[in-house]
């Protein structure tokens, strides 16, 4: 491990000190700069990954993030070709002699209205890339997956790849090679993101009208990247057209969106709105004898996003996203949640192959709980800046540095009590502030036209300071004392975190690849899993709480066959964690001292196969993806010690999504899902204890619920499209979908009762989420 | 925040979707017969009793086999009270002149017909007393469980110095119990966030619905100094027998006993004083 820190160090401080030194000296005589940008013809956005590449020497590259690519090349006439999946590839003759910006504006290959959404790039990149564990999902193949009450959802379409399991039937949450919950890293426009859930799942933050591009890392998380052991999430909102005012928008059971973009001044700067409004509670009346008066439960959200293109070098993008659920039983108990982020971004050219971006982001997430007159409240916020510099050195050799502080604030609860509560319920923990910093390098280069290595090392700090209440423990965890700190930093962690991703390119259809990363995390959740809420607890390091640490080595084998119409994957991995955290037995979730007395650390380790059949193209398209994977935990004074299978551990996981396009204008989809019973721990005997019948335990999470299964399917019908002065004026389309097809109540918990007329008589009751549920929702675009 | 109530509440929103239906589940139960140990003492006027019973499969449905014929002692390092199971029922008693001495940590030993022994030990705490103790009559509906017509009481008392003191408190209208269930029994300790406070004041110890207990009754509210282990429990025992949702809670897990050898249940000893009384006032309309 040593020996890999310190290569890789060798190799950073080299490619470090390379930039300075490359950026001194002009570009190599005889060699200019073909750089530019790849935009979608109709609307003006950006493309994110769109393949530029110089037909004669076979060499390109891939737009970044912001659209941006940058190719230095020998003098010469070339025919540079620009393409991206579902656009008309286009290709412009150029004569290098000195340095040129090329644009290209794509135009679409379908006016449908399902593909007018962001599509992938080239068939072949999980071949020619060694992003290994990194998925790139379509939003049009997010659309079309069958979802639970037609709400077409990103995460809930991550849950369908191999090595990401769901929490709970209906849940968001989601567990990533036998990662926690709270090991998922989710960025909105690089904001985070610390409960993507909308009524208690069904829904996530996410909407999908106003989404551009979505990445999930499952491994091979590049080194610009951190803070979250298991998995990254990376979803970046549109921008909105420069050239022409839309509108669109769905109309559903549950809720309805609405989307508005357009220019503000033409080709310079665009925005976007978006929201979206839930109203599932004005079906409460039908259900009268479960459901009391005054029950209120819904959410709304709104995205939000303008962008200025100052110059060809500089430009600027301010986007928000604010949302807010509100339950409410009968007037007298309320629960909200929600997030806020705000994040601008600075983009400047510094000249054709040095690209920066400066970024200074917001997030807060908060909930409450309300009964009577008492409140309860809980909230983090993060103020964030992040400066990243690409230097574009040569086709085969990309760098990347930068870095990054985080201000984390966390207030683990407020008790606001009413005139009628007594003053002891008056109660404020003490917030709790912390400094994240990093820093990182990455290069990315190719050896040989068969060897690709993307390298990079992230150094990570952590620091609590300010006013602080620290307790002290003994060794039963019980607080002994407290330190106070008035100010100035008291405890700092850091760590480095390797990373390293190699492409074998084995033949043109066939590619190996390896993948290493060590990961920190510094703030951690202390999740009930088995909760809907969005009551989990976040607490930064501290004394008391190390940071969490994973190791992850996976191996992967990639064929592509017919043209790249079939692309299979296997994938291995080993993971080993540290420092991971879990609730101690009978723990207080909410008012503690500290939340230190109510966790135990300790380690765990996960292993499993993901194997992958997709079919990319076609009339018929989808994937079959099953996963065979293994995850235990052992954590001081949980188990005697032992280790034990962690809440998520389900060895087998199948998954199949298939889309088939019946007519032009009708397309059905499927989706089945099975997977092995989540453990739990249930009672194997009983006692009595003054009349009352009490569990008795074995081994934790030794049983487990029944095997899930369950089967989606949905029809989009495209309707007749309206037409104006000969062009195309609405666009619509009506989903039908139907969840639980037939009909399986999976079990999302086991519950007992005490018979109440003889009690020493127990029966165990299933509680599930969902029964069959048809729905429908109609799309429309103008 | 009434816990139940949130609960009941959550789930009702949350399930609104959501149904229950039997299930057979295999627990794979194998052996289950541990023995299990529900006994008390007080400085209350003996006699005092140990239940002593069998653990069993989950799914027994029958009442707890008992365990007979063991020997039973509790002792203070003053007095050792022998307890006798006359009834041949698996409860044992202590004879009516037993009284246990606050301040003192009584041990309780068995011995069973196979030879086994179990020990269990817990110390009885200085008792304490009310300061105060009022009402308020409230003609509103209040919260999910409480009708237009509701009392709640209010319990004032000081908290002991220097011992992580833990209290259990008992109402009774009519010197019938008002919270005999363990998810209804209210306590305060010191250990956590009232630790400091020097006084438990205004602490709401019971809401009662009107409808509920008698007409004009007298209202007597117990008292009871306990060990934090007991409380401990107390606590344990009301998480996994209400509901046992998990909803609000950490993940199951065996409930806290203060018995050696594998046993199960608790050996409490607490104390008490003079219990506090009040007459309540017809209602005003």
């Amino acid at each position: 491990m040593k020996k890999i820190i310190w290569l890789l160090g060798i190799c950073a401080l080299t490619a470090k000190t390379a930039v300075p030194q490359q950026l001194a000296a002009n570009v190599p005589q005889g060699k200019h700069t073909i750089s530019g940008t790849v935009s979608d013809a109709s609307t003006g956005e950006e493309l994110i990954g769109a393949t530029v590449y110089i037909k004669e020497l076979g060499s390109g590259t891939t737009t970044n993030t912001y659209g941006f690519y940058s190719l230095t090349v020998a003098d010469g006439d070339y025919e540079l070709v620009a393409q991206f999946i579902g656009y008309t590839p286009m290709s412009k003759k150029i004569s290098l002699k000195q340095n040129i910006k090329v644009n290209f504006s794509l135009e679409t290959t379908s006016t449908e209205i399902a593909q007018v959404d962001v599509q992938g790039e080239k068939l072949n990149r999980n071949l020619v890339r060694p992003d290994m564990g990194m998925e790139k999902l379509q939003i049009a193949t997010i659309k079309s997956i069958p979802a639970l009450f037609g709400e077409t959802d990103v995460i809930k379409s991550i849950q369908f790849l191999p090595g990401v399991g769901t929490s709970g039937e209906g849940f968001i949450g989601y567990n990533v090679r036998g990662g926690g919950t709270g090991q998922n890293m989710m960025l909105l426009d690089e904001a985070t993101v610390y409960n993507a859930a909308h009524l208690f799942g069904i829904f996530s933050v996410f909407n999908n009208d106003a989404l551009k591009d979505v990445k999930f890392y499952k491994g091979g998380i590049p080194a610009e990247y951190g803070g979250r052991l298991s998995s990254l999430l990376d979803v970046r909102m549109k921008e909105g057209s420069p050239q022409k005012f839309g509108v669109n928008g769905g109309i559903g059971l549950l809720s309805s969106r609405l989307t508005i973009d357009g220019p503000i001044l033409k080709d310079r700067c665009s925005f976007i709105v978006s929201g979206r409004r839930s109203y599932m509670d004005i079906f409460f009346p039908l259900y009268r004898d479960q459901i009391p008066d005054d029950t209120k439960l819904y959410f709304y959200d709104m995205n939000a996003k303008v962008n200025f293109r100052v110059n060809d070098n500089n430009r600027l993008f301010a986007s928000g996203y604010f949302g807010r659920d509100v339950m409410n039983y009968a007037g007298v108990m309320q629960i909200d949640y929600g997030n806020r982020t705000l994040t601008t971004r600075y983009n400047h050219l510094f000249n054709d192959r040095l690209f920066s971006n400066l970024s200074v982001i917001y997030s807060h997430f908060m909930y409450g709980l309300e009964s009577d007159d008492t409140r309860w409240e809980s909230s983090i916020r993060d103020w964030n800046a992040k400066a990243d510099v690409t230097f574009f050195a040569t086709p085969q050799n990309t760098l990347k540095t930068g870095g990054q502080l985080t201000y984390h604030k966390f207030t683990p609860f407020i008790v606001k009590a009413g005139a009628n509560s007594p003053n002891y319920m008056k109660n404020v923990s003490q917030h709790n502030n912390s400094l994240e910093y990093a820093a990182y390098v990455t290069h990315e280069t190719k050896i040989g036209g068969i060897i690709d290595v993307d390298y990079g090392l992230r150094l990570s700090m952590f620091q609590n300071f300010g006013k602080a209440e620290v307790v002290n423990l003994d060794e039963n965890y019980n607080a002994v004392d407290t330190t106070r700190h008035t100010k100035g930093v008291f405890n700092t962690y850091k760590g480095l975190e390797p990373r390293i991703s190699v492409n074998w390119r084995l033949t043109d259809k066939a590619s190996l690849k390896a993948n290493f990363q060590q990961t920190y995390q510094y703030v951690h959740l202390a999740s009930n899993t088995m909760s809907p809420l969005p009551i989990d607890s976040w607490f930064a390091s501290n004394p008391n709480v190390k940071p969490e640490r994973c190791r992850m080595v996976s191996l992967g084998y990639f064929q592509n066959t017919q043209n790249d119409m079939y692309a299979f994957s296997a994938e291995t991995y080993y993971k080993k964690m540290y420092d991971v955290v879990d609730f101690k037995d009978h723990a207080d979730m909410f008012v503690s001292d500290d939340i230190a007395t109510q966790i135990r650390t300790g380690q765990g380790y996960s292993y499993g196969l993901e194997l992958m059949l997709k079919k990319q193209e076609g009339r018929f398209t989808g994937w079959i993806s099953y996963t065979y994977s293994r995850t235990f935990t052992k954590v001081e004074t949980i188990n005697d010690n032992e280790y034990y299978p962690s809440n998520y551990d389900k060895p087998h996981d199948l998954s199949v999504v298939a889309t088939y396009d019946v007519l032009p204008r009708l397309h059905l989809s499927l989706n089945w899902v099975y997977s092995t019973g989540a453990p739990r721990t249930l009672p194997t005997g009983r006692f009595e204890y003054n009349g009352v019948i009490a569990p008795v335990y074995a081994e934790r999470n030794k049983l487990r619920l029944p095997d899930f299964h369950r089967l989606d399917l949905s029809a989009t019908f495209d309707l007749k499209t309206v037409e104006r002065k000969g062009r195309p004026w609405l666009e619509q389309n009506l989903n039908l979908s139907i969840y639980n097809v037939y009909n399986r109540h999976n079990a999302a918990s086991i519950m007992f009762e005490q018979d109440e007329h003889d009690p020493s008589v127990m029966t165990a009751e299933k509680l599930f989420m969902f029964s069959i549920f048809p729905s429908v929702t109609y799309n429309f675009k103008f | 925040m009434n816990r139940n109530i949130l609960i009941v509440g959550i789930l009702s929103i949350t399930l609104a979707t959501a149904c229950t239906e039997g299930i057979d589940i295999d627990l794979n139960e194998g052996e289950n017969n541990r023995l299990v140990v529900a006994g008390e003492i007080t400085n209350e006027p003996g006699p005092y009793s140990v239940r002593l019973t069998r653990s069993t499969s989950y799914f027994y449905n029958q009442p707890a086999p008992a365990e007979l014929g063991a020997k039973v002692t509790i002792s203070d390092g003053v007095q050792t009270l022998v307890l006798t199971d006359d009834d041949n029922d698996g409860t044992y008693w202590t004879d009516s002149s037993a009284r246990g001495v606050p301040g003192r940590t009584y041990t309780l030993d068995i011995e069973l017909t196979n030879g086994e022994t179990y020990t269990a030990v817990d110390h009885m705490p200085i008792p304490n007393r009310f300061d105060t103790i009022y009402y308020k009559y409230v003609n509103e509906e209040y919260g999910l469980t409480l009708p237009q017509y509701h009392y709640f009481f209010y319990a004032s008392f000081t908290e002991q110095k220097g011992v992580d003191d833990c209290y259990l408190i008992y109402v009774y209208f009519n010197d019938s119990c008002y919270n005999s269930k363990f998810e209804d029994v209210k306590w305060a300790y010191a250990g956590s966030m009232y630790d400091g406070c020097g006084v438990f004041k205004d602490i709401q110890i019971c809401d009662a619905n009107e409808d509920s207990i008698p007409p004009r009754p007298e209202a007597r509210f117990d008292l009871f100094s306990i060990s934090p282990e007991y409380r401990q429990f107390i606590k344990d025992m009301s998480d996994e027998t209400f509901g046992n949702s998990t909803i609000l809670q950490g993940p199951p897990a065996n409930i806290y006993t203060n018995v050696s050898n594998g046993a199960l249940g608790f050996f409490s000893a607490k104390s008490t004083t003079e219990p506090y009384r009040l007459k309540l006032e017809p209602r005003k309309e």
